[in-house]
């Protein structure tokens, strides 16, 4: 039996992996980071509800070296592993533990499987940490990075290439995901809908960033179609940046006025006559929210818990180089600046701008 | 062509009662950590005992500029919070049901005490940018009518008792200031004048009104350089509101201002006085032998309502 066992397939991308994998008859195995038992039957359930009730469900605990110990290896064709913390402001310890040696133990699986034919390793574009110009489709060697979730993506690149370099591995490096397709729909809020939160509530004071500094963006389907179609496709020990080409990437001044603009179709927005805040340095920048963190507050765990871990990236002119992703695909990628447009009015539509609550930090 | 005028003769008046950063942390008066204030600066601040009123700071400033009524066309009186507008005795209302006592009103009481016999004009709903709309309608009225040559610009508050000391991450002090504006010349032209309000944001929390403050701050200024036909490069100081020290160190970078030439001389010691830390700090300055004549300054200030007020100066003198 060729069978695909998806890890972290209740998580946002992983969930519409096991999807397009399923749309593709295949066969899968979802497993669900869960810490006992009953967490794991309640989140099994919860997946099922969402995409059929015959899907095969196993789990375990990412941080136990036997997470993977109720898998047969013997029927396994193929491992996504999606399965990481995905916080940007996740500490090194959790980001270690969970992000690369997570990948060591699916890595790990995977040698144990006598009839894989291939690894997926759903990588991040961050993994390019500090790095500017030019980001190719081949290994990464960053000066540093802006936060540990960076460096652990980074990091579990490097435990494919130096410990399993015998895997029929493909890394796919996943851009900012800006929705969930061209629909502008969007099932999981992360920076970019934090920061058009702030915005829209009038508490976003300064931009961090270069005005011209293209921002790599992504949907979600098509990192999931992009997924499937490297299961038995090309690019073997190779690398796949999962973000439009730097030609497609809007600017972040771009994405600013168009935010803008889009919020100015709501009547309270118009009549709150919020100002588009100012691009600031770095420095100034962190000036705020070191003073933001002091002071404490909600503004403080939204703009220093989500923006700021990620702001660095908004000053550092990346060019991803990104071919592989359109061949595996066949799509062009949509035009972001209008896809951004559909997410705000979708925003303002489901109420998601005004909601203050809960602070996202997922890369 | 616009005929020039002047705004000088300064003073100001500080509540009678001092303490320092840590004591006021410790009475409750703060909503933010005593660390985080004092980072941004603060050290210390002043209020008003009990028996101490607005109107006494603001009878306190007006004397110290020594004038003779007789030489005073009218008095602006600005006010923040809006029991200081009024000199009411509540106990006597409650007893008279006479409105008459509500509009005890502390311009007429200061013009009587400073022998002055122009009309009186009360400012209030500007919040702390009060004294910037008094030097801005002062500035109209002599350009507009010639009854009117040299104007006294008042203002003062005091918190009430109970209040908390510090709004939108500011210490605050009680206290009032005063300065003349005048058709002769005195110590600074009054080069232009810009105020914006955002009525939509009258209740902004903290949060919201930092939310706004860079952008608006900025957007204002420009808007008064423009008014001016200068830029921020023409500008060598800027003498704001006593402010968290780093927000001023943000807009500096939002401006392409440097930080040096923000004159917050007075923020260690006396905090947010409401709407005289311009003229205090101008005061300061002044008192350092600075800015030389044909230097120019900017007096920003941003308060509740909510309300963004800018002053562009140039020292007097060749």
């Amino acid at each position: 039996m060729n069978r695909v066992l998806v890890t972290g397939a209740d998580g946002y991308l992983g969930s519409r992996i096991v999807a397009s994998c399923l749309a593709d008859h295949r066969d899968v195995i979802a497993w669900i980071h869960a810490r006992n038992p009953v967490e794991l039957e309640h989140r099994s359930h919860a997946l099922k509800e969402c995409l059929g009730g015959d899907l095969e469900c196993a789990g375990g605990d990412l941080l136990d070296p036997d997470a993977f110990s109720t898998i047969d290896p013997l029927g396994i064709s193929a491992i996504v592993h999606a399965a990481a913390v995905t916080r940007f402001d996740v500490d090194r310890r959790a980001a270690r533990r969970v992000n690369v040696a997570g990948t060591s133990a699916a890595a790990a699986l995977a040698q144990r499987c006598p009839r894989l034919e291939r690894f997926v390793f759903l990588g991040s574009a961050f993994a390019a940490g500090l790095l500017e110009g030019s980001i190719e489709e081949g290994p990464l060697a960053p000066d540093g990075f802006a936060n540990n979730y960076e460096w652990s993506k980074w990091k579990s690149e490097q435990v494919l290439q130096e410990d399993h370099a015998e895997l029929p591995w493909t890394v796919l490096r996943a851009a900012t995901v800006i929705a969930d397709d061209e629909s502008g729909a969007c099932g999981q809020l992360n920076v970019v809908h934090d920061t058009l939160r702030l915005l829209y509530q009038g508490l976003l004071s300064v931009i961090p960033g270069e005005p011209s500094v293209p921002v790599c963006l992504v949907t979600a389907d098509m990192v999931a179609q992009a997924a499937v179609r490297l299961l038995e496709g090309p690019f073997v020990g190779r690398f796949v940046n999962a973000c439009a080409p730097v030609e497609s990437c809007p600017t972040l001044d771009t994405l600013l006025t168009v935010a803008m603009d889009s919020f100015q179709a709501c009547p309270e927005f118009r009549r709150r006559r919020i100002q588009r805040p100012p691009f600031c340095r770095r420095d100034a920048f962190e000036l705020l929210v070191q003073g933001l963190r002091r002071h404490g507050g909600s503004l403080s765990e939204q703009v220093a818990g989500s923006l700021a871990p990620f702001a660095p990236q908004l000053f550092l002119r990346k060019q991803f180089i990104a071919r592989r992703v359109s061949m595996l695909t066949g799509r062009a990628f949509p035009d972001m600046a209008a896809l951004l447009s559909r997410l705000c009015e979708r925003m303002l539509a489901t109420g998601a701008c005004g909601n203050r609550a809960g602070v996202r930090t997922i890369a | 062509m616009t005929r020039d005028v002047f705004v000088g003769d300064f003073a100001y008046a500080l509540g009678d009662q001092r303490e320092s950063l840590g004591s006021a942390a410790r009475r409750g008066l703060l909503a933010s950590p005593e660390d985080a204030m004092k980072h941004g600066g603060f050290e210390q601040h002043y209020y008003c005992s009990s028996a101490a009123s607005a109107y006494d700071l603001a009878l306190q400033a007006a004397r110290a500029l020594r004038l003779r009524g007789s030489d005073i066309d009218a008095l602006i009186y600005a006010t923040c919070i809006p029991e200081n507008g009024s000199r009411c005795d509540r106990k006597a209302f409650a007893s008279s049901g006479d409105v008459r006592d509500l509009m005890q009103f502390p311009a007429s009481h200061l013009q009587a005490e400073m022998n002055i016999s122009g009309p009186v004009f009360g400012l209030d709903q500007q919040a702390c940018t009060g004294m910037l709309g008094a030097l801005r309608l002062a500035r109209s009225l002599i350009l507009s009518e010639p009854e009117f040559t040299r104007i006294l610009c008042v203002t003062a508050d005091r918190f009430p008792e109970g209040a908390r000391y510090e709004q939108a991450y500011n210490l605050i002090s009680d206290g009032a200031a005063a300065c003349v504006v005048s058709e002769q010349p005195a110590d600074f032209r009054i080069l232009a004048c810009h105020h914006v309000t955002n009525g939509a944001q009258v209740s902004a929390s903290d949060e919201e009104t930092l939310g706004s403050y860079f952008a608006q701050t900025c957007a204002t200024i420009q808007a008064c350089l423009n008014k001016a036909g200068l830029g921020i490069d023409d500008i060598d100081w800027i003498v704001p509101q006593n402010t968290h020290r780093d927000a001023w160190r943000v807009l500096c970078s939002l401006l392409g201002f440097p930080f040096e030439k923000v004159c917050l001389d007075t923020l260690s010691e006396v905090g947010h006085v409401i709407s005289a830390d311009n003229v205090i700090n101008l005061t300061c300055l002044l008192e350092r032998g600075l800015p030389e004549p044909g230097q120019r300054v900017l007096l920003p200030m941003a308060g509740y309502g909510s309300n963004w007020q800018c002053v562009a100066l140039a020292r007097s003198g060749s």
